[in-house]
């Protein structure tokens, strides 16, 4: 079996750190780019603190660990990942953005190499649609963190093929994910069915049903690890709203999907959730 | 003080809790609705004694009415009813009867757990009967958490939606309802799949769950996928 292909990931924040990680831990070498300066240091240290840590555990060897650091390569310029088989982009939440960087791959990588972004909130379909090759465009949203989180949504654009498709599934499985087939929709699978959990229980919130922390006794009885106001404040108020109001812009205004003024008003307040130090609830710094 | 409880309802919760019931020496008397060994001259000659109802019917509203007013005829006015808010409020329920003061609305779910948390909704006017029933359900080790009277309750309400939320997606195409099922696990850790819950606790409860819900709020949120309007259909008995 020839040895796994040469993978550009873009953007090296939390999540495109975190799939950097992903390839390097099953063999690739990996093309890690940031526009930012320094974001790659900052990612290829993440990283060596959790290898460190799982050196520690027994659950890896100091050698593979630098094996796999010597397979990381900063990449200085987007030309750098000329020569990659696959590109994997997780850059800002931005459809323009977005579009800019497929077309720039898409005159630099070879004819047969595949694109993938981890957008979790935007058209798969009009990302291809700035590439002369939309039948190889294909979503890979991974979850966080992607290292640790197996589900792998592989987004279908319009355009893409199921040559395309069973390429990225057999990429995902070969990484040890769970792969889940979706059709470029907003918010694909989990994003989208997720709302209720977070809308509902706002709404209960707003009619005063009963409060964040009697919602959350009773959902968190059912078997869940988190009850919604909980988590709201883990995910970020601001975050959590995002991802709604993507998804209710998607759909034209469907109801089902109306953003909450509650959590409009916390999120204007600045009262973001754990990493303001106030949401739902309130945390000691 | 009497030990005899009545339970009336659908399976499965109406089952757990009449098996609950019993375990902790109450002489439970049910009629579990589909059933048809059950008798409900059992029920009416079991009322007069009886120190508490639980009634549980969702699916069929109608029927609700006429088990409930029946009842309410039967027991003592003292004697708590503690209706299933899952399809309708407690109010409503309570405007139905002769001792409105006797109503408790309750909300829960399949499947009946240790950690469980047993929705309490007291009406207004009514909280002695609120009180024996919170008193009830923590003598059989039940934990209760109290809610304002909500066709719905907490809950259900989210559950439905979820499993409503599941059956647009699979009716649009976006992705198998298994594939569904996996994701909400595997990517948020959900207990259970959003399709797979709304089997165990009943298609038709869960379509019951949405039409109250847009009953009470009928701006367009809480319309049933067609997919699962179409599998209460197809699933009608008795």
């Amino acid at each position: 079996m020839s040895s796994p292909g040469l993978i550009g990931v873009i953007g090296a924040g939390t999540m495109g750190g975190g799939i950097a990680q992903v390839a390097l831990e099953h063999g690739h070498a990996v093309r890690l780019y940031d526009a930012l300066p320094g974001a790659v240091d900052r990612a290829a240290e993440k990283m060596a603190g959790f290898w460190r840590r799982s050196v520690d555990k027994g659950q890896r060897t100091a050698a593979e660990v630098v094996a796999m650091q010597s397979r990381l390569v900063p990449a200085s310029a987007l030309t750098d990942l000329a020569d990659c088989v696959w590109v994997i982009e997780a850059a800002p939440e931005d459809l323009s953005l977005k579009q800019a960087l497929f077309r720039e791959l898409d005159q630099l990588v070879a004819d047969e190499a595949i694109l993938a972004s981890n957008t979790s909130s935007l058209s798969i379909t009009a990302m291809a649609a700035a590439t002369r090759r939309p039948d190889r465009v294909v979503g890979m949203h991974f979850f966080n963190p992607a290292p640790l989180m197996p589900l792998i949504e592989v987004v279908q654009g319009v355009a893409t093929t199921e040559t395309t498709i069973q390429a990225t599934v057999a990429l995902a499985e070969a990484w040890g994910k769970r792969p889940v087939v979706a059709q470029d929709t907003p918010g694909f699978i989990v994003n989208r069915v997720a709302r209720p959990f977070y809308l509902e229980a706002l709404r209960l919130l707003g009619d005063r049903v009963a409060d964040p922390a009697t919602i959350d006794l009773i959902v968190r009885g059912a078997g869940f690890r988190m009850g919604p106001f909980e988590l709201l404040d883990l995910i970020g108020l601001d975050v959590n709203l995002a991802v709604t109001q993507s998804v209710y812009d998607g759909f034209f205004g469907e109801p089902r999907y109306r953003p909450h003024p509650i959590q409009a008003r916390l999120v204007a307040a600045g009262r973001l959730g754990r990493k303001t130090g106030q949401g739902f609830y309130h945390y000691d710094v | 003080m009497s030990k005899t409880v009545i339970v009336i309802g659908e399976s499965p919760v109406a089952d757990a809790l009449a098996e609950r019931i019993r375990s902790n020496s109450y002489e439970a008397v049910s009629y579990i609705i589909n059933e048809t060994n059950q008798a409900w001259t059992d029920i009416l000659a079991a009322a007069p004694d009886a120190s508490l109802a639980l009634e549980l019917i969702d699916t069929d509203l109608a029927r609700k009415n006429a088990v409930v007013s029946a009842l309410d005829e039967a027991l003592r006015p003292d004697i708590p009813v503690v209706t299933s808010i899952l399809a309708i409020n407690g109010a409503e329920v309570a405007s139905w009867l002769h001792y409105p003061q006797r109503v408790v609305g309750v909300s829960l779910l399949p499947p009946l757990r240790q950690q469980t948390i047993i929705e309490v909704a007291a009406l207004p006017g009514a909280e002695a009967a609120a009180e024996k029933a919170r008193d009830f359900f923590a003598g059989l080790g039940l934990t209760t958490a109290d809610i304002q009277d909500s066709a719905g309750g907490v809950l259900p309400r989210i559950i439905a939606c979820l499993a409503n939320e599941a059956a647009f997606a699979m009716g649009e195409g976006v992705a198998s309802g298994a594939d569904i099922d996996q994701a909400m696990q595997l990517g948020l850790s959900y207990p259970r799949g959003p399709l797979a819950w709304a089997r165990e606790i009943g298609l038709r409860r869960v379509i019951a769950i949405l039409d109250g819900l847009h009953r009470e709020m009928p701006d367009g949120r809480y319309r049933v996928a067609p997919w699962l309007r179409q599998q209460g259909r197809l699933m009608i008995k008795d």
